[in-house]
């Protein structure tokens, strides 16, 4: 069956990209296609998943489809922890945005050019200052709150909302962090520190991942937007499983399904992938599009977190009761050393509950209450976000021997570190042991890799690169070889850097928009 | 094709594999006879369940709950039960083995336990082996078995996640507010409540 509208836009994925091209093009007076996989979510039941997550734990939002969402996973085999895919993504109608953190960053301007810099990874074709108006827009349309500091990249606009402030646990570390000469920052948010953009202010509910108050960003808003506008019709519930690509490089259709295994077509002037680093790459493998130089699914980065903490036996801290934690530094995202070993932030964390120890430290009754008592509050931690350089075997491929909901294969996920991620690693451990010994902290406790270590960021399988036998996509994002087809989110990235991307994400889509569609 | 030839089963593979069939069959047979020695009774219609479930929840973590801990607990166990049929089952198991074992004490009922009854009903309980391959053998050879794997596996964690981010874990803590309470994001600038 085909649908018996054309679109101007068809956008394969509602997520921050597809959210944001959506609402732009139909700004722009232009027809959209919006087609996902998952559902739609409704604002109102929002307190209603937060109760239920707290009762019954698991993934924050439980709408993992068991055969729609099936996939193979050999990581253990290469990185020796499994890669669990299912916590790190959330397939609806705002993506992995109804499940973030919040917390937003730049690249660097250094990690567009690694290879020229340092001799690791791969220069972007674009650089940073081609990038950073649209920076600066999605900082506007996501309603970042910041505070400039001089350690972060340039910016040619200020922020929509003022920055949360360090908080008093925050502020035990800026001593220290003076003392040895490291530079830190309260991090931004896209989370409203003040009303903007008809959404509250943050009204601190904790708990993040589900945020009832709306007060932070989640993609659904612009999805909202476009089709307010009357010009964009949303396909939830529904599956892209081929682009029909014909002789000429064209796409000519769109074959989707529904759950229910209802199958039509849908036609568009531009076709966009975004559905994220792990279903764009298959899309485009299922459909044999964009692979003549072999590099759809290769790059497949993630960032690595190496986590250590322990108690400081003469300080109670007051935690936040969850939920976002302030300060950073990226001291050691440059650095000499950068030739052998990736980028890292560092992130302070202050969130520790003992009551989770139970089980680990065999411990309950009068025992446990005792050991809550003391250390409740006075657990000090640090977080690197560390790089995970570009490496073509760590790679999203087919799985030809098994079948999703309708048959097709399965994304079969192969996460694989090379020698410089295990140095960027080692040098992370080493700098938290320095600076928690330094700041007194007792006990210190590394964390090992585990299948939760990762920040959920899907990056690479379709780079951007000028040069077709090194990328999947063209600068402007538009696979090579094909006349009307794009991808973009965080499946172009050439590098990942060592910072959270969906600013990244949303600038690229911003500029995909423009080039579609000039203002 | 591979030209490698199948190897033979060895002696000591057929030794070892013998002495764990054994060790198996003799592990079954002692969790057979301890499981025999409960005699598991209905622990009573929901809310009964609740309210044993909640003085377990108290025991567990040492704490004495106050009225307004339990109701809060309660309906957090009310919600579980009427949206889980698999985890209320594995929960009424537990109760009714709480109950059991209250009943070895001399008591009526877990719930009129003294303080250290309970305590060593819940050191029962949680040291109930879970981990071990036997023990997941074990759980396998009957519906018996299971639910006493499940009810140590299953119904004691999620006792323990409900319980720690309930407002009870947070109000022992003197904190007024909690994950899920609306609250002023400006909290962060001030000392929270010190541990009463």
């Amino acid at each position: 069956m085909s649908s018996a509208r054309r679109y101007d836009l068809v956008i394969i994925g509602a997520g921050l990209t597809g959210a944001l091209i959506a609402a732009e093009a139909t700004r722009r007076g232009r027809t959209v296609a919006l087609i996902e996989a998952g559902q739609r979510f409704s604002f109102a039941t929002r307190p209603a998943q937060l109760r239920h997550h707290q009762i019954f734990g698991g993934l924050m939002w439980p709408y993992v489809h068991a055969e729609r969402d099936r996939y193979t996973d050999s990581s253990h085999q290469s990185i020796g922890v499994a890669y669990a895919l299912e916590s790190h993504r959330l397939k609806g109608v705002g993506g992995s945005t109804m499940q973030w953190g919040g917390r937003i960053s730049r690249l660097m301007p250094t990690d567009f050019r690694t290879a020229s810099l340092y001799g690791t990874g791969t220069d972007w074709p674009i650089s940073y200052d081609e990038l950073e108006p649209y920076y600066s827009r999605a900082d506007w349309e996501l309603g970042v709150s910041g505070s400039p500091h001089q350690a972060l990249p340039p910016r040619s606009r200020e922020y929509p909302n003022p920055g949360f402030p360090l908080s008093v646990d925050d502020a035990m570390w800026l001593p220290l962090a003076e003392q040895l000469g490291i530079a830190v920052y309260p991090s931004a948010f896209a989370i409203n520190s003040a009303p903007f953009a008809g959404r509250s202010q943050c009204q601190a509910f904790a708990a993040c991942a589900v945020c009832p108050s709306g007060a932070r960003y989640s993609a659904d808003v612009h999805v909202a937007a476009a089709e307010r506008s009357g010009l964009c019709d949303l396909f939830d519930n529904t599956v892209a499983r081929r682009i029909d690509l014909t002789a000429s490089g064209a796409v000519r259709a769109v074959q989707v399904s529904s759950l229910q295994k209802q199958e039509r077509e849908i036609q568009g002037t531009n076709y966009v992938i975004a559905a994220h680093a792990v279903e764009s790459a298959r899309l485009l493998l299922l459909s044999k599009c964009g692979n003549h130089s072999d590099q759809v699914g290769r790059n497949f980065m993630e960032h690595i977190y190496v986590e250590a903490g322990g108690h400081i036996a003469n300080k109670r801290f007051y935690p936040r009761r969850g939920g976002y934690e302030v300060l950073e530094s990226l001291a050691y995202y440059y650095g000499e050393d950068r030739r052998e070993r990736g980028g890292m932030k560092i992130e302070f964390t202050f969130e520790q509950d003992p009551l989770s120890d139970m089980e680990s430290h065999h411990i309950w009754g009068q025992s446990m209450a005792r050991y809550d008592r003391k250390n409740f509050g006075r657990w000090a931690g640090i977080a690197a976000e560390t790089e995970h350089q570009p490496n073509p075997d760590s790679r999203v491929t087919l799985d030809p021997y098994v079948a999703d909901l309708f048959g097709d294969p399965v994304p079969h996920m192969h996460l694989a570190f090379s020698d410089i991620d295990h140095r960027t690693q080692r040098h992370a451990r080493d700098i938290m042991q320095q600076l928690l010994g330094q700041a007194g902290v007792k006990d210190v406790v590394q964390d090992p890799l585990t299948s939760t270590s990762f920040g959920a960021h899907h990056l690479g399988t379709c780079r951007m690169s000028d040069d077709p036998d090194k990328g999947v996509v063209d600068r402007d994002c538009k696979v090579h070889g094909t006349t009307n087809l794009f991808v973009a989110g965080g499946s172009v990235f050439p590098t990942g850097g060592a910072v959270q991307p969906s600013l990244t994400i949303a600038a690229i889509a911003l500029r995909l928009a423009d080039h579609l569609y000039a203002a | 094709m591979s030209d490698e030839r199948p190897k033979p089963l060895s002696r000591r593979r057929l030794l070892i594999a013998a002495g764990f069939s054994v060790l198996a069959c003799g592990a079954a047979g002692c969790g057979k006879r301890a499981r025999q020695e409960m005699v598991l009774k209905p622990a009573g219609d929901a809310g009964a369940v609740r309210r044993i479930l909640v003085v377990f929840i108290g025991a567990l973590f040492g704490r004495t709950l106050t009225a307004q801990d339990a109701d809060d607990l309660s309906a957090r166990l009310d919600d579980l039960q009427a949206s889980d049929t698999a985890l209320n089952h594995d929960c009424t198991v537990l109760a009714q083995y709480l109950e059991a074992l209250a009943q070895n004490c001399g008591a009526d009922g877990f719930e009129v336990c003294n303080a250290s009854q309970q305590q060593s009903i819940v050191d029962e309980i949680m040291r109930i082996d879970f981990k071990s391959y036997s023990a997941r053998l074990l759980s396998r050879l009957s519906r018996e078995h299971r639910d006493y794997y499940r009810m140590r596996w299953s119904a004691v964690p999620q006792l323990a996640w409900i319980y720690s981010h309930s407002p009870a874990a947070w109000r022992a803590r003197g904190y007024l507010r909690w994950p899920g309470v609306k609250g002023d994001w400006h909290d962060i600038l001030a000392p929270g409540a010190s541990y009463p």
